[in-house]
This record gives C-alpha cells, sequence and structure tokens, in this order.
C-alpha cells in the first residue's frame, strides 16, 4: 500500500484521538517501519491492516466503519495533493468515471507497482451510478467513504449503497452510488 | 499533571524522530531516483547516439543501393559507390584501382575538397608499400582488408581499408580507402561488408542483364530471318503453283494467239486485195474503160464484198483475243506480285474469284462444270495476290480431287457481320486422316514430284493473316467444301 495513506492515516488517528494515541498504536503495533512512512514508499497491506485493527480495537469501532471514516476523510486530502486537470468538478458521478478512465492511469505512470480497484461500470442515471468494485484488497467500505468524501467535497451528499458484497459471500462487490439531493 | 506532560513530551519526541527518519529515507529515496534518472539520461544519450549513427548507416547503404540500381556506366558506379564509401568512414582520400593479369592502374579517386589533388597522388604512390595488390585475379577474396599504415606525409592516416570486386574475368578492381580513427569499429566493418556485397550483386545483376539483352538481339534477328524466309516460302509456293498452272496458263494464252495470228494473215490477204483492187480502179479510170459490169466483176473477183463484211468480225475477234491475254497477264501480274504483307487494301473477293478462275481455267474448262453463283460482296480488307493464291490453290485441288470430272461451286452466304464463301467439289472426298493433317505443312496425298504439300498450310496462315475462319467438310466419294468466313471490318458494316 502506497505511503500516502499511512502518512494520511497517521494524521487522521492524530486528529481524531490525539498524539499520545498513536504513539501508543505504534508502541503497541511495532510496525516494522517504526512508523517512519514517507509517502514515495510502498508499504505491506498487512502493516496497515494492523494498525487499523489496534485502533478499532482499543476504540471500540467496528472495522468496517472505520473504513468508511477515514476513506471519507482521506478523499480531500488525496485530491489536495492531485495534479492539475484531474480535480473534482461538474458532476461527481462523472468524476466517478474519470477516476477509472484518467485519474488510474495517471497514477499507473507514475507508481507502476500500485494495486488500483478497477470499476466496471452497470447502469447509470442522471442520479445514480452502478459499479462493481474489483480489487483483491476487498476494501469496499473503504472505497464507500471515498465517494462519500468526493459528495462532501463538491457538496452533493452521496449514498452508497453496497447491493452485494464479497463480505456476504456475493460473488462480487457492487455498490449503487446515489446522489442524495437529485 | 507532570505526567502528561512528560507523556507528550515523550510523544513529541517520538514524533520527532519518526519524521527525522522518514525524511531522511524520502532524501535516500530522492537520491536514488536522482541517481536513476542520471543514468536514464546516460542510456538515452548513448541510444540517441546509436540511432543518429544507425541512421547514418542506413542512408549510406541506401545510397549505395540507390547509385547500384542506377543505370550508369560502370566507372561511374565506382566513383560515386568510392565517394559514398569515403564520405562513410569519414576519409579524405580514396582509390579504386584497375587489375588484371597484365596490367594495374589507377581507375578514379575521391579527394574531400578541402585536401590537394596532388596529396592524392603522392598518398597513391605510398600505397602499395602497405598493401599488397598483386592478388590472384582468378581467386578474389571476399570481405574488407585492413592493413596498417604509417607515413610521415600522412600522420593522421592510421589504417588503409582496401577490398576486390571482380568485373570481368581476371580482371578485378581494387578499391582503397584510409581511415583515420585508431580504432575501427566492428560494426563499420558490418556495414561496409553489406555495401560490398550490395555492390557485387549489383554488378552480377547488370552483367546478367547485358547477357539477356545480348540473347534478346539474337533472338530478334532470328524472329526476323524466320519471318523473311516464311515470306520467300509463301512465293515460292505460289511460284510452284504457277509452275504447275503454266502449260494451262500457256494454253489459255496460245489460243488467242493462235487465231490472232491467223486472222491477221486473213487480215493481210485481204490488204493486198484491197490494194489491188485500189490499183485497179485506178488504171481503169486512167484508160476510161471502167464501168459497172467492170466493178461488179472485180469485187466478184477480189471478194470485196465478203472482205468488208469480214473484217469486222476479224478485228473484233482479235480484239477479244488480245482482251483475253490481257486479262490473263493481269491477273497473273497480281497473283505473282511479292508484295508487302502487311499492306492490305480494300478487294471484293468476288472479283479476286474471277482472277483466280481465269489463271486456273485451262485446267477446268475441259472435264469439269464449274458453278460461280457469287455476287457484288461488300469490300474486305486483304492482300490480293495473296488471296488469290488461296482460291488458285482451291480451285488446282478440287479439279485433281475429281478425276473422273465432277462440278467445282463456288457459293455464298451472307450474315449480318460476315460472309461465307463456299468452294464445293463433287470429288473423291477425304478420310479422317487426311482431313486431320490437311493444314500440316509437306503434308500431301499426290505423287512425289507433283505437290510440295505446302499449299493448304500456306493457304490456311494467309486466310489466319486475314482473320478468315476456315471449316472443311468432306464425305468420302461425295465430295469436299471448303468454308471461308471473312468478318466485315467496321467500316464495310
Amino acid at each position: 500500500m502506497k505511503g500516502v495513506v499511512f502518512v494520511q492515516f497517521a494524521d487522521f488517528i492524530e486528529e481524531k484521538f490525539g498524539l499520545l494515541f498513536w504513539d501508543e498504536v505504534l508502541d503497541a503495533v511495532k510496525p516494522p517501519s517504526e512508523g517512519a512512512y514517507t509517502t514515495v514508499e510502498t508499504y505491506p497491506d498487512d502493516e496497515f491492516l494492523s494498525l487499523l485493527s489496534y485502533v478499532c480495537e482499543t476504540k471500540g469501532i467496528d472495522s468496517s466503519d472505520a473504513q468508511v471514516l477515514f476513506g471519507r476523510w482521506l478523499f480531500e486530502k488525496l485530491h489536495a495533493i492531485a495534479p492539475p486537470g484531474n480535480k473534482a468538478e461538474g458532476d461527481p458521478l462523472q468524476f466517478l468515471r474519470r477516476v477509472q478512465d484518467v485519474i488510474h492511469v495517471e497514477v499507473k505512470k507514475l507508481n507502476a507497482d500500485a494495486i488500483l480497484p478497477e470499476f466496471k461500470f452497470i447502469a447509470e442515471t442522471e442520479a445514480s451510478l452502478t459499479l462493481e468494485y474489483i480489487s483483491p484488497r476487498h476494501l469496499c467500505r473503504f472505497c464507500e467513504g471515498i465517494i462519500l468524501g468526493l459528495g462532501d467535497y463538491m457538496s452533493h451528499p452521496m449514498e452508497v449503497r453496497h447491493q452485494q458484497c464479497v463480505h456476504n459471500c456475493d460473488p462480487s462487490c457492487v455498490l449503487e452510488v446515489v446522489k442524495k439531493d437529485a | 499533571m507532570k505526567e502528561d506532560k512528560d507523556a507528550l513530551v515523550s510523544a513529541l519526541m517520538n514524533k520527532v524522530s519518526r519524521e527525522k527518519r522518514a525524511r531522511e529515507l524520502a532524501e535516500k529515496q530522492l537520491e536514488q531516483y536522482s541517481l536513476d534518472i542520471y543514468h536514464k539520461n546516460i542510456e538515452l544519450q548513448s541510444s540517441l547516439l546509436k540511432a543518429e549513427r544507425n541512421q547514418t548507416e542506413l542512408k549510406f547503404l541506401n545510397d549505395v543501393s540507390s547509385e547500384i540500381s542506377l543505370n550508369t556506366s560502370i566507372d561511374v558506379l565506382f566513383n560515386n559507390t568510392l565517394r559514398l564509401i569515403s564520405e562513410f568512414v569519414v576519409s579524405k582520400y580514396g582509390f579504386y584501382i584497375y587489375v588484371s593479369k597484365s596490367d594495374k592502374r589507377l581507375r578514379g579517386q575521391f579527394t574531400s575538397q578541402d585536401v590537394d589533388e596532388n596529396c592524392a597522388s603522392s598518398l597513391y604512390n605510398q600505397l602499395f608499400d602497405y598493401i599488397d595488390i598483386d592478388i590472384d585475379v582468378e581467386n578474389v577474396s571476399q570481405g574488407w582488408f585492413i592493413n596498417a599504415f604509417e607515413h610521415e606525409s600522412f600522420p593522421e592516416i592510421r589504417w588503409l581499408l582496401s577490398t576486390t570486386v571482380s568485373v570481368k574475368k581476371d580482371e578485378v578492381i581494387w578499391l582503397v580507402v584510409p581511415y583515420y580513427q585508431d580504432s575501427i569499429d566492428e560494426e563499420y566493418l558490418y556495414v561496409l561488408d553489406t555495401a560490398l556485397a550490395q555492390l557485387k550483386t549489383g554488378l552480377n545483376r547488370r552483367t546478367n542483364e547485358a547477357k539477356i539483352l545480348k540473347r534478346n538481339q539474337t533472338l530478334q534477328e532470328t524472329i526476323a530471318n524466320l519471318e523473311s524466309t516464311r515470306k520467300q516460302l509463301i512465293q515460292s509456293e505460289k511460284m510452284a503453283s504457277l509452275g504447275q498452272l503454266a502449260a494451262g496458263v500457256a494454253h489459255e494464252i496460245n489460243n488467242p494467239i493462235g487465231f490472232i495470228q491467223s486472222n491477221l494473215q486473213t487480215l493481210k490477204h485481204y490488204i493486198n486485195n484491197l490494194l489491188s483492187y485500189s490499183e485497179k480502179i485506178g488504171v481503169a479510170i486512167s484508160s476510161k474503160s471502167a464501168d459497172d459490169s467492170f466493178h461488179q466483176l472485180l469485187k466478184k473477183t477480189l471478194d470485196i464484198d465478203y472482205i468488208f463484211e469480214d473484217v469486222d468480225d476479224l478485228i473484233d475477234s482479235n480484239l477479244d483475243g488480245i482482251g483475253r491475254v490481257s486479262e490473263i497477264v493481269s491477273g497473273l501480274k497480281t497473283f505473282t506480285h511479292s508484295g508487302n504483307d502487311e499492306e492490305f487494301i480494300p478487294v471484293k473477293i468476288n472479283e479476286v474469284v474471277e482472277q483466280s478462275l481465269k489463271i486456273a481455267w485451262n485446267s477446268i474448262k475441259y472435264d469439269y462444270n464449274l458453278t460461280n453463283e457469287l455476287t457484288d460482296l461488300p469490300t474486305i480488307k486483304g492482300n490480293p495476290g495473296q488471296l488469290q493464291q488461296v482460291f488458285i490453290n482451291f480451285f488446282v485441288n478440287a479439279t485433281q480431287a475429281m478425276p473422273e470430272g465432277g462440278t467445282l461451286s463456288i457459293t455464298e452466304e451472307r450474315h449480318e457481320d460476315f460472309f461465307i464463301v463456299k468452294v464445293s467439289d463433287t470429288g473423291v472426298g477425304m478420310d479422317e486422316h487426311t482431313l486431320n493433317q490437311l493444314f500440316t505443312p509437306f503434308y500431301t496425298t499426290k505423287p512425289v514430284g507433283e505437290g510440295t504439300g505446302l499449299g493448304l498450310s500456306i493457304s490456311y496462315a494467309i486466310l489466319e493473316a486475314h482473320n478468315v475462319d476456315v471449316k472443311v467438310d468432306s464425305e468420302i466419294n461425295k465430295g469436299t467444301t471448303f468454308s471461308l468466313r471473312f468478318l466485315l471490318d467496321d467500316e464495310t458494316q
């Protein structure tokens, strides 16, 4: 997983629970990197999951909910570092399409080893977009959080309905993104 | 409170230490990136150089190839190729030297613009101290020789590159190019080898082309000879058939000549009578003894009334006889005129048939009935002499096929785009074997010495040249019909 996620996760925890708690997390989990994260490095997925599960256990939060929260918080941070021409403008559902066709392509150019989710667009109306989320990481709730963060940023409240989910033993994850103000 | 502060300080210290480590890691990564970029840059530059060099090499090979494909003389080809090679290896000079078993001389040289021609001559004179040019001209080696070169007048030249190209049997061309770099790149040598191979292939191609051209000329000459022989053959066959007809033609001419001669003798006798009549009347008038009874007696004695009656007939008969001879002679003239095969003029087949009948008439008139039903046929383009030859041949063959006599019929059939002329006899007919061989040259059913076996084959060739289709129907003991289909050309339709 790219270092930017770890750096932002550290900021997120510090912001939500304070520096002392993040220090405690690192002390308890003892990640191989010792918490000295840089955005340019790539770290093992397990390291992130260990940190996340410690936070959830200690604070009594559901792991899925924590993914949504972090994703929703993360969108604006990621958006801030996105290069010009890839900013969220116009219709949020159209921007989601561009994530797949343009932004993920650009990310691959810079980080050839990055593992990116794939979206298969199934149906679309003015107010909703149904897509299949395909990723070996199965972080569909994290994805939901990021989509909600997009809605927050563009001031279009959104709802993400999990029509199918691999965590519910479905063959795939199908998300229906609905504009709540439409 | 103090414990909280201590904990916070400790956490902050930890954070600072993490940030410091993270910064160090990031800097390290940055350095690695810089190094990677530097190496990539070097790689790119070297790729660019390589690409530029490949481009130069390709251009050189392409130029050599274009030079070879041009139809220039061998000297121009070697001069230009030498210049390309010298420029490619960045040399100021280049020489090409003709070597045979008995001769060795400079045929061409290249000097770059910034050097003196005299320097080139001076360098040429040094060459043979360094390369052994007295090679075995029968065993020309492949590839390039590299000889070290060291001379105080030419301190920049390090090597001599040379190669041999065989141009003819026992004759080779040496190409010598001085090289200025300390070391010779192997790749350069590959490119030079390729250029050399191209040059040799090009020379082979030229030699082959020259051979083909020569063969082609010989072939053209043979075809021309064949054509002239064919024309001679047609003419001699014509003469041969004329020979066969000669007796008949002579008879046709002799007949009128005979009665013209006899008529002339009669006329001479008549003239004598008339002279005598005139003289006697003159004498009688001057002696005043002329009276009607004297005149009547004189007229009776000298047959004057009969003479006046007969002289018109005799003159008409002579004119008719001379007309007949003249027609035969004119027919023979068209027939024997060899003319030009390609010279097609407007002809009427019915007229050609009439002319032919006149020539063959003596062979026909005694034993055969003739039915000529041809009317005024449309004009076609053709060679009248040759067509006459064809019809005479058919008529003579027809009479020969009817040893017991019979009927020779010439009929016509008219169609929109063509007309058919049929020549039929009521003769012995032909079996299948003879029919199959009918147009084969030298095939004849006639006894040795009577037929050349060329008549019909030549007729067929003539008709083919006139675009005439020939059909033969024959039945044993019933007769044979030759059907000739003449196409009407656009103008006559």
